[in-house]
């Protein structure tokens, strides 16, 4: 048998080896010095440690009543679990949750306005039955501008209108 | 002969126990608390909700074989959520009520002395502060007389690790100590 570790010294030391190793360790210290030596270290180390928290460790009495309320409120559901981790794993300051819930505000006002603006469009068109459509004139080249508007429903006319905007002047 | 009977009704009724094991561990959970969190409005805080949470499973008829250990490691996970998230946030670190350190110099030693205790104290507690989290609760229980396998539950690790872990906790201590008397 080799030299004793020192976490197994403490385990000895602290009673929590199983019978069997126990008389190993116990052999084995009758006959190694090192070892003995070790352990005398060890014992005042750990004495010395207990000692040093007991200083700290906090000695108050503590008599509080423990008032059993006459209904206790259930287990926390899942819904109310969820909402105490959010609570307390994301706290972020005031001041950045405003800001960032103003840009989610504005960024969805944008969004339906825009949904809005092209469902107006729809509606003209729907309501113009002549197939117009809005073209944009970008580098010299023509591209629509109401790619997902479906104008399957319109009748194909020999001459359809075509809106152009040429720098921000519309020509019809 | 009362103690098998408060049992007999126990099993019975198993919020009877209740009042029992409150009576036994509630102060020992709080000095614990109290010795982690060094502000005993927090420390009691988390008493009342480990006993809380146990009373609420006995309520929902659930058994549970070794109360002590049970609280303790209820009371650790909410010390450890609290404590991470206070570190997290660097909050202000707040100093050991005097009340609640034992005053272990009698009125008669003299003032000197009382001050060597208080300055020794102050050494340690700064020494404990530098530790990590988990090696105070393993210090504190291993010096609440818990055995190896109880700590091991109640800080959540194998009960193999649990030796090399209490060894470095109490190596580590040491040698914050050390650096602290420099």
């Amino acid at each position: 048998m080799g030299c004793l570790k020192e976490t197994k010294l403490l385990q000895y030391l602290d009673g929590e080896l199983p019978a069997e190793r126990e008389t190993h360790v116990a052999e084995h210290l009758k006959v190694c010095r090192s070892c003995t030596d070790r352990y005398a270290l060890l014992q005042n180390r750990v004495r010395q440690v207990r000692k040093k928290i007991d200083l700290v460790y906090p000695k108050g009495e503590y008599s509080r009543p423990f008032s059993i309320p006459d209904e206790c409120p259930e287990t926390p559901g899942f819904g109310r679990v969820l909402t105490d981790w959010v609570k307390n794993s994301i706290r972020i300051p005031v001041p950045v949750l405003g800001a960032f819930s103003l840009i989610l505000v504005i960024l969805a006002a944008g969004f339906f306005w825009q949904q809005r603006q092209i469902n107006q469009l729809r509606t003209d068109l729907a309501e113009t039955k002549r197939g117009a459509m809005l073209y944009r004139v970008v580098n010299n080249d023509v591209e629509p501008l109401l790619l997902k508007t479906d104008l399957s429903e319109f009748k194909p006319i020999r001459n359809p209108r075509i809106y152009v905007e040429r720098e921000g002047e519309s020509e019809l | 002969m009362n103690a098998q009977k408060e049992t007999r009704e126990e099993r019975n009724d198993p919020l009877r126990g209740f009042n029992r094991v409150y009576r036994e561990y509630s102060a020992q959970v709080f000095r614990y608390c109290c010795y982690l969190f060094k502000n005993p409005d927090e420390a009691e805080d988390v008493t009342q909700e480990a006993f809380m949470t146990y009373y609420r499973y006995l309520k929902d008829g659930k058994e549970i074989g070794d109360p002590k250990s049970w609280i303790f490691r209820v009371a650790t996970n909410l010390s450890y959520n609290k404590l991470k998230r206070k570190n997290r946030f660097r909050q202000l670190v707040e100093k050991t009520p005097e009340k609640f350190i034992d005053n272990q110099v009698s009125s008669k030693t003299h003032v000197e002395d009382t001050l060597i205790v208080q300055q020794e104290q102050m050494m340690i507690q700064r020494a404990l502060d530098s530790l990590p989290v988990r090696d105070r609760m393993v210090l504190g229980l291993y010096r609440d007389q818990f055995s190896y396998a109880e700590m091991a539950g109640i800080i959540g690790v194998r009960y193999a690790s649990l030796r090399t872990i209490l060894y470095r906790a109490i190596s580590k201590l040491e040698r914050e100590i050390k650096k602290g008397e420099i």
